[in-house]
């Protein structure tokens, strides 16, 4: 095993490599603007860079990490931030058709309406699930908070995005709401 | 036919996929990425303050209950409202949105340790609403609550209810304690809410992988545990050695002082450290209690919640 700066950043490059694509989704699932969207994945990794060896590893790295890119954009929302030199480098090579080609055109589904009537708090934790693939003890690391709290408002959610589509949508089976199409 | 849960059907809104997000970036991005970050300093010192925060407070916190007729006048006044039914806070103050899970049942005060642990100042003077949304807010005194919010007293959220839910989660006593079969886990959930009042109430179980039944939804509104068999949770090894540790403690009957002085003891030695947050501790006072509980539920951190007498 490499100690010291090389083994350090060997680690770091592994996990950098396995996140990048997750984190960028994440960034630009949230952030539209991809220069935006650039800002936080860079302070993102940066932040992972600095806190590397006090950081959550294994399997809670992963959950870790969307927490603090939720945090990076919560904090880019609030202030307006100058761009760094990092997030520079990232947004050099954005490419706007490749952003443009990627929507696809569920706006005016009766889901999207349910869903976008649903609270900022619902929707994230929604999309925390469906949309990133965190499990619902990842959320728990994600949002730092309990897993007790995430169940319970995942249970609400849920059934407040039943509640806002039309009765023909879905159908309780075993407990659980299921979407017929 | 075929059905789809709730999950995989939003699965399908979302505007693009991670490969897809990666490409508007290019190739030429990562690689640029990743060499200016491991150029940069790292470690403590290395210039810009973490960005990540946990949601709950890293200091103790003598936290007095409600007075009983407070929160008895509170609780008639809430009677009936769904934010009653909450094990947790959204604290939205100064622009962050964070969410955390109730402690005293005073969801301002809540809001306000979890602002002085974080930040390290007071917060503004904050005020606890019903959100409309089956949910507790809590705002800046001063600012304009949003339409449908309902102001609400302070000691507005029911301990007991809370205290349940800690019990349930518990990896010192509750389900969390050892692998429970559907039986042992029914049992254990009926003889917690006999313990803290809940009468009428029934517990049932979901289909799940796993043979180790944990707490799924505790529901006010229903009446209803829900139980599901654990599906692999991640699991600090920490957690559970922390949890046998503190298992001794409970047999006992001690102070909330003397409790925590033991819990933060037992803590030190596994190398655990409230500085740097590998686990967060509220201390509560309640004095309707004759011996302190001691309750260790794991998420962002391993939280533990000591309640118990003054003297």
């Amino acid at each position: 095993m490499r100690n010291g700066f090389a083994g350090r950043r060997e680690r770091f490059e592994a996990a950098y490599r396995e996140l990048y694509e997750p984190i960028c989704g994440y960034a630009l699932r949230r952030v539209r603007d991809p220069e935006d969207a650039a800002e936080a994945v860079a302070e993102t990794f940066a932040t992972l860079w600095r806190r590397f060896d006090r950081c959550p590893q294994d399997a809670y790295l992963r959950p870790w990490l969307f927490g603090v890119a939720r945090r990076v954009i919560a904090n880019q929302r609030r202030s307006q931030r100058r761009r760094s030199a990092l997030g520079e480098r990232l947004a050099a090579g954005v490419d706007p058709t490749a952003l443009d080609a990627a929507h696809p055109d569920e706006s005016s589904s009766e889901l999207a309406r349910a869903f976008a009537s649903l609270s900022d708090s619902d929707r994230e934790l929604l999309s925390l699930l469906a949309w990133e693939g965190l499990t619902r003890d990842e959320v728990a690391i994600a949002l730092g908070t309990s897993r007790a709290v995430v169940r319970l408002r995942l249970h609400r959610a849920r059934k407040r995005l039943r509640d806002a589509l039309p009765a023909k949508n879905f159908q309780l089976i075993g407990g659980q709401e299921h979407e017929w199409t | 036919m075929s059905g789809r849960s709730s999950i995989e059907s939003v699965k399908r809104l979302s505007p693009l996929a991670d490969g897809e997000a990666a490409n508007v970036f290019g190739a030429a991005g990562r690689e640029s990425l990743l060499a200016g970050v491991t150029e940069l300093p790292f470690g403590r010192g290395a210039g810009q303050r973490p960005v990540v925060r946990r949601r709950r407070s890293l200091v103790l916190v003598l936290a007095a209950v409600a007075a009983a007729a407070t929160a008895a006048g509170a609780w008639a006044v809430l009677r009936g409202s769904p934010a009653q039914e909450t094990t947790s806070v959204q604290c939205l103050i100064d622009g962050n949105d964070t969410v955390i899970p109730s402690v005293s049942g005073d969801p301002a005060h809540d809001c306000a340790v979890g602002w002085k642990r974080d930040h390290g100042v007071e917060p503004p003077p904050l005020a606890a609403y019903d959100n409309g949304l089956g949910g507790v807010t809590v705002l800046p005194r001063g600012q304009k609550p949003p339409a449908g919010f309902t102001p609400l007293p302070s000691g507005s959220q029911d301990v007991g209810l809370i205290q349940l839910q800690d019990s349930l989660d518990d990896y010192v006593g509750g389900l969390k304690s050892s692998c429970l079969d559907r039986d042992a886990a029914m049992k254990l959930t009926r003889a917690k809410l006999a313990r803290f009042g809940f009468a009428g109430w029934t517990v049932s179980t979901r289909d799940g992988a796993g043979t180790c039944f944990e707490s799924d939804v505790v529901d006010p509104g229903a009446r209803t545990v829900t139980l599901i068999p654990s599906t692999g949770p991640i699991e600090p090894a920490t957690a559970h050695r922390l949890a046998a540790a503190l298992r001794p403690l409970t047999l006992g009957c001690e102070s909330l002082g003397t409790a925590v002085t033991k819990v933060r003891s037992a803590a030190a030695e596994l190398g655990l450290s409230e500085p740097a947050r590998t686990y967060e501790l509220d201390a509560v006072t309640d004095d309707s209690l004759r011996c302190a509980s001691i309750y260790e539920t794991v998420g962002g951190t391993i939280f533990l919640t000591v309640r118990g007498p003054s003297r």
